[in-house]
């Protein structure tokens, strides 16, 4: 307590040259080693009810890859250049008080994600306690809670040592990980026969042909855009704009992807399993063919977690105010004590309302990033003032009007609006114009309009201006 | 806590002069961006509208 960071990988202080030193093989890893976690089964098993085997899997890995677009543009060249992660990237386009708005959004999203995570492992290992006669059915739900709580102490026991273990396990998460989702889907396909599984029906496609790929290409974006806290948190480390496109497109879009399939084919093959491949597996060949997929659950799980924890950490230590008064250590536990409220009060209504919090992102990043991408690459020409970026007090570079950038703020309304108006993030009735346009690609357009309009227009106090 | 804060601020005016002091990364430009645009742009939409057909 009472000290503030003095080391710019725990902490709010730029990264010095020698702590960027995670070359394009690290980057990739650790990308991969985030972005490979059961979110994957869940996300698949939306698209599985829009599309079929072919066209899901096309879709899933193009959207994705699509999506990744938008998020490397909004924040690798600025993490790189500059050193910045999520948080700090945005004074320039909120002001020096309104980026505390992302340290909010950054701790919410990467939490909401790793209690996802801890709860779909509490399940997994409560669904096998069970099926291996160690605990009965009516303690399922108290086994499920237990579970979930001894993965994220796990979680926390590793990352809170430090952010290194991320670039020391990486290579290994990753690698297990990409392997058993690898055996999954082959034990899936080599059980269910591509014949069936070709011919398998999507259990909820509105007979629509257009609107159900572009749901399901909506869904990818929103993935992929889920990833803007996480992306500058690891791309500061490395040196080269230009050397992170491949590890950050492959390993976040590309891995991601990939084991999504799992979640589409089981979703697929077993219409009601919403994507986990375990309690079909145990069902078609036992425990023995079921321990490979929950192998990867929790070693893909905790790994994720990690990276998740570690973000939501390090956006709170942005705010020097905050980084004073906790230690790494302490802002971890934060991180980790929030998880655990969720976990143990609200788990079943929060895993029910996954679809809606995923589409959530997309109405929320789509905008971000857009905004990001006018001011960094339009309006200010890829220079940013380092000062003002570290600078809190009146009068620094990014401080507008008292410390909020109004036209930042409006632009991405704008944005959210376009959203709203395309899709309903949480019953999913659409505009009849969203079959055409996804509502992502809209809203994240309208605010890049807006922005570099009023940029033009506006008085200089309320953001940035040009000419 | 003021030495805390002093420790802060030295601690930030070093780096930042190392920041400033050190070449940054040249702008990311758009002939940079040809992988990123072939993996992220052009192969994405060609599997899109191939897909649309399977």
């Amino acid at each position: 307590m009472d000290e503030i960071s003095t080391s710019g990988t725990e902490g709010s202080l730029p990264l010095l040259s020698h702590e960027r030193n995670w070359s394009p093989k690290a980057l990739f890893f650790s990308s991969a080693q985030a972005a490979v976690a059961t979110w994957c089964f869940i996300i698949g098993g939306y698209v599985a009810f829009y599309l079929p085997a072919a066209q899901g899997s096309v879709v899933m890995i193009a959207a994705m890859l699509a999506g990744m677009f938008l998020v490397f543009l909004a924040t690798v060249p600025m993490a790189t250049r500059y050193g910045l992660e999520a948080v700090r990237s945005t004074r320039p386009v909120f002001g020096t008080r309104g980026s505390l708005f992302t340290v909010a959004l950054t701790f919410l999203f990467t939490i909401g994600w790793g209690t996802t995570l801890m709860i779909f492992s509490g399940k997994s290992a409560a669904l096998l306690l069970v099926t291996l006669g160690v605990v009965s059915e009516a303690n399922e739900p108290v086994a499920q809670t237990v579970s979930s709580l001894i993965c994220l102490l796990v979680v926390w026991a590793l990352i809170s040592r430090g952010p290194g273990i991320l670039r020391r396990v990486g290579v290994i998460v990753a690698c297990s990980v990409l392997a058993l989702g690898v055996m999954v889907i082959i034990v899936i396909v080599a059980k269910v026969g591509w014949g069936a599984l070709l011919e398998a029906k999507p259990s909820a496609a509105s007979g629509n042909k257009l609107l159900d790929y572009t749901t399901a290409i909506e869904l990818m974006l929103a993935t992929a855009l889920s990833w803007w806290p996480y992306v500058g948190g690891m791309t500061r480390f490395s040196k080269s704009t230009k050397k992170s496109v491949l590890p950050v497109t492959l390993g976040l879009g590309l891995a991601l992807a990939v084991i999504c399939l799992i979640g589409l084919y089981t979703g697929l093959v077993f219409p009601d399993s919403g994507g986990d491949p375990l309690p079909g597996l145990l069902e078609i060949g036992g425990v023995w063919l079921a321990l490979p997929a929950f192998a990867f659950i929790i070693v893909a799980n905790v790994g994720t977690a990690m990276v998740g924890t570690y973000t939501a950490a390090l956006s709170l230590k942005q705010q020097p105010a905050i980084d004073a008064r906790l230690s790494w250590r302490g802002s971890t536990t934060v991180a980790g004590l929030t998880v655990a409220v969720v976990i143990v009060f609200l788990a079943e209504p929060f895993y029910a309302n996954f679809g809606t919090f995923l589409t959530l992102s997309a109405v929320v990043f789509g905008p971000l990033c857009g905004l990001q991408i006018a001011d960094y690459f339009i309006i200010r020409k890829q220079r940013l003032d380092l000062d003002g970026l570290y600078n809190d007090g009146a009068g620094s570079a990014y401080w507008y009007w008292k410390g909020l950038n109004v036209t930042g703020f409006v632009s991405m309304g704008v944005g959210i609006v376009v959203y709203f108006l395309l899709l309903d993030p949480v019953t999913f009735a659409s505009a009849p114009v969203f079959a055409f346009t996804t509502a992502t690609l809209p809203s994240t357009l309208a605010t890049v309009v807006v922005y570099v309009l009023l940029a033009r227009l506006q008085p200089k106090a309320f953001g940035p201006v040009v000419h | 806590m003021s030495t805390l804060k002093e420790q802060y601020a030295e601690e930030l005016n070093a780096r930042l002069a190392e920041w400033q002091a050190g070449s940054l990364e040249p702008p990311f430009r758009f002939a940079d961006m040809r992988t990123l645009h072939a993996v992220t742009l052009a192969l994405p939409v060609i599997a899109l509208i191939l897909g649309w057909f399977l």
